[in-house]
């Protein structure tokens, strides 16, 4: 067979049909957009969850959170075993951890300023915030380890916060009341935003952890805490030791539950990759549908094409081409239009993706993966669509096609 | 060259018995024949041809080509012989649309592995006449000179057995003419031609005419205007 005059001629009637040619490519085009710009938003996305996740558990850090099920306050009541103690047994006993740091938490509680009252969280911390926390004041101080011994009645305050209660009053030095505790305030805190709980982390205020369990709350246990430790690599490991001396400090027989859980940044990182994967997956299965949808359109036009040129198919098999011949013929044409149109699809899509990604604030990453996607689905729809028009075509018996 | 054996053709229908198209066909076609099939319309002629050309099967009888019968070959073989050794040309030219003269005539040989297509499919249009209309379309073409495009691309391919479906009947008297004329030379050089016809002029020319009646053959010594085929006829295969 000379497959150049074939090529040549498939080439010469797609020109020549451009109505035709036209509708097949449009819808591929379509799909292979939608599918590399929603994958570019979920790829996005998904960067964007990890970057923030990086941020608040960086790699070489372990938080605990008292209880035995999820992260947050449990249903069964609050679990009183996780303490100070424990942080400083673990900081002495564990080799590789560098730093530790107990946390309470107050969700909401009446903050009093001359006049204003506002509804706030209260968090208790010990004087390490700054290296376990990775937060610090932006002006003023942070407590001291004295402040932590004596639980004195002190209080870092979140900007939002300080705004809300002082306006354009310089906080520092200033007496709150909280509840019926008076805190004076050393400390302005950093800004930090929205954390991944959707809480403002500028709408809260820090005091000595001692002070919080003590003269807020009377407890003698924390919620959580977080554990710093020297080598990433080494996360899983410590976290199994954490696991095991609370067990023990708790007195905790065997086929008793964890009152502990132990949150390593593996563990976060696969939790959130998981929710994003769903993201990441369900928006290009999207655009999958719509490429289907576009299959089925192209390989109905096929069909009506080959109806069509079933003369045509006459007249080759007549002059000697062979069903093979035929097959070939036709299967080419739809994959040199689906490739075409998936080139097509893969630039606007690019490029719709970069400028609607520097347009609005949506992260959107186009990865080469996600273009090989579209191309590949482009492809995948071309045979597809071509397949059974081909095979009808290639099986037309001569005279019957010539009738 | 083809000897056909007891060939035997129908079409179901649907509320009568089978319609038998051709009955019990007997013929021989030697190298260098020239055979004019008449006969009136609807008896089978066109029928006989698409057997004769490999487009259709017979229900019953033998075909043998070359001393093969043609029953056990596979379609692949069926589709390289129709392209090495029959040049066909259709009662209704079959031309592709929106496509060359030199494309069209090019068609058969993407299917052989033919050098130079292009002046092949060239120098066959000049052998009839067209050689000013290369890159026309069917559209733009009279009846008759699509007539000599759809003759060009049965001789692109130098095929042994040249078979013609009514080849004049789109064709005025002049152009009538030149088209036996080329039939007749194609003969001299050697070609086996079969053709189906209603003019008398051009059955005259054949060495051999037969006739169908009904799906029945018969071979005829001679035709002459006033002589309707009934006289100086040779029943042949005729067993009804
Ligand atoms: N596919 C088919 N199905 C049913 N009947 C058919 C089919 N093809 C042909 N026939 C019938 O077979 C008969 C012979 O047809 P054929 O085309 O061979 O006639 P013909 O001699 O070539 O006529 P004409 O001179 O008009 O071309 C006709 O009655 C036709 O209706
Ligand atoms: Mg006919």
């Amino acid at each position: 067979m000379n497959t150049k005059l074939l090529f040549a001629g498939s080439a010469r009637m797609m020109m020549r049909y451009k109505m035709r040619t036209f509708f097949m490519a449009i819808g591929i085009v379509v799909g292979v957009t939608a599918l590399v710009f929603m994958r570019a938003m979920g790829v996005g996305a998904e960067q964007a969850m990890m970057d923030t996740v990086n941020k608040t558990f960086s790699t070489a850090t372990i938080n605990l959170v008292a209880g035995g099920g999820h992260m947050g306050p449990r249903a069964g009541g609050p679990v009183t075993s996780l303490r100070v103690a424990d942080f400083d047994a673990i900081e002495n006993q564990i080799d590789g951890v560098v730093i530790t740091g107990a946390m309470q938490w107050l969700p909401s509680e009446d903050i009093r300023y001359q006049g204003n009252t506002r509804q706030m969280s209260i968090y208790g911390y010990t004087d390490q915030t700054e290296a376990v926390w990775l937060r610090g004041v932006e002006y003023g101080e942070y407590f001291t380890s004295e402040d932590i011994e004596s639980a004195s009645r002190v209080a870092v305050i979140g900007q939002r916060a300080a705004e809300a209660l002082f306006g354009d009053e310089d906080p520092i030095g200033k007496q709150i009341q909280a509840g019926s505790v008076p805190l004076r305030i050393k400390g302005v805190l950093e800004l930090q935003g929205i954390d991944t709980h959707g809480a403002d982390k500028d709408d809260e205020i820090h005091v000595p952890v001692t002070t919080l369990m003590r003269r807020l709350m009377n407890v003698d246990h924390v919620f959580a805490g977080r554990v710093i430790i020297d080598d990433p690599d080494n996360v899983e490991n410590v976290g199994e030791e954490i696991k095991l001396l609370m067990r023990e400090r708790h007195s905790l027989n065997e086929g008793e539950p964890d009152d502990v859980v132990v949150i390593t940044p593996n563990l976060v990182q696969d939790i959130v990759s998981n929710a994003n994967r769903v993201l990441g997956r369900y928006l290009p299965a999207a655009a999958g549908v719509a490429l289907l949808v576009a299959a089925i359109v192209i390989a109905n036009i096929m069909l009506i094409a080959v109806k069509e040129r079933v003369p045509e198919i006459g007249i080759r098999k007549a002059v000697g081409a062979e069903s093979g011949q035929i097959n070939f013929q036709f299967l080419t044409e739809t994959v040199v239009i689906a490739l075409t149109s998936g080139l097509f699809g893969i630039g606007i899509g690019m490029i719709a993706a970069v400028a609607f990604g520097n347009l609005s604030d949506v992260p959107m990453i186009v990865t080469p993966g996600s273009l090989a996607l579209g191309l590949g689905a482009a492809v995948l729809v071309g045979i597809f669509a071509g397949v059974m028009p081909a095979r009808q075509a290639s099986a037309m018996d001569p005279v019957n096609a010539l009738r | 060259m083809i000897q056909l054996k007891g060939i035997c053709k129908s079409y179901p229908r649907p509320d009568e018995g089978p319609l038998e198209v051709l009955r019990n066909i007997e013929l021989n076609i030697y190298e260098g024949d020239y055979i004019a099939i008449v006969g009136p319309s609807g008896s089978g002629k066109s029928t006989l041809m698409n057997i004769l050309g490999l487009l259709d099967h017979a229900d019953s009888g033998e075909y043998v080509m070359d001393g093969e019968n043609v029953a056990g070959l596979s379609p692949a073989k069926l589709a390289k012989l129709r392209n090495e050794k029959i040049g066909f040309v259709f009662q209704q030219f079959h031309l592709l649309p929106r496509t060359t003269a030199i494309e069209n005539v090019e068609i058969p040989l993407i299917y052989s592995n033919a050098d130079n297509p292009e002046e092949r499919a060239i120098e066959a249009l000049k052998n009839v006449g067209l050689e000013e209309r290369l890159k026309h379309m069917p559209e733009e073409l009279s009846g008759g000179q699509q007539q000599r495009v759809a003759i060009a691309r049965a001789l692109v391919t130098d095929p042994q057995l040249i078979l013609a479906d009514e080849p004049t009947g789109n064709l005025d008297k002049a152009s009538g003419e030149g088209l036996m004329d080329l039939l007749q030379n194609l003969n001299e050089d050697g070609r086996t031609i079969v053709v189906i016809t209603h003019d008398e002029n051009l059955a005259k020319r054949a060495k051999r005419t037969v006739r169908i009646d009904d799906g029945r053959l018969s071979e005829l010594r001679d035709v002459t205007p006033d002589s309707s085929g009934s006289s100086g006829e040779t029943q042949m295969g005729d067993v009804a």
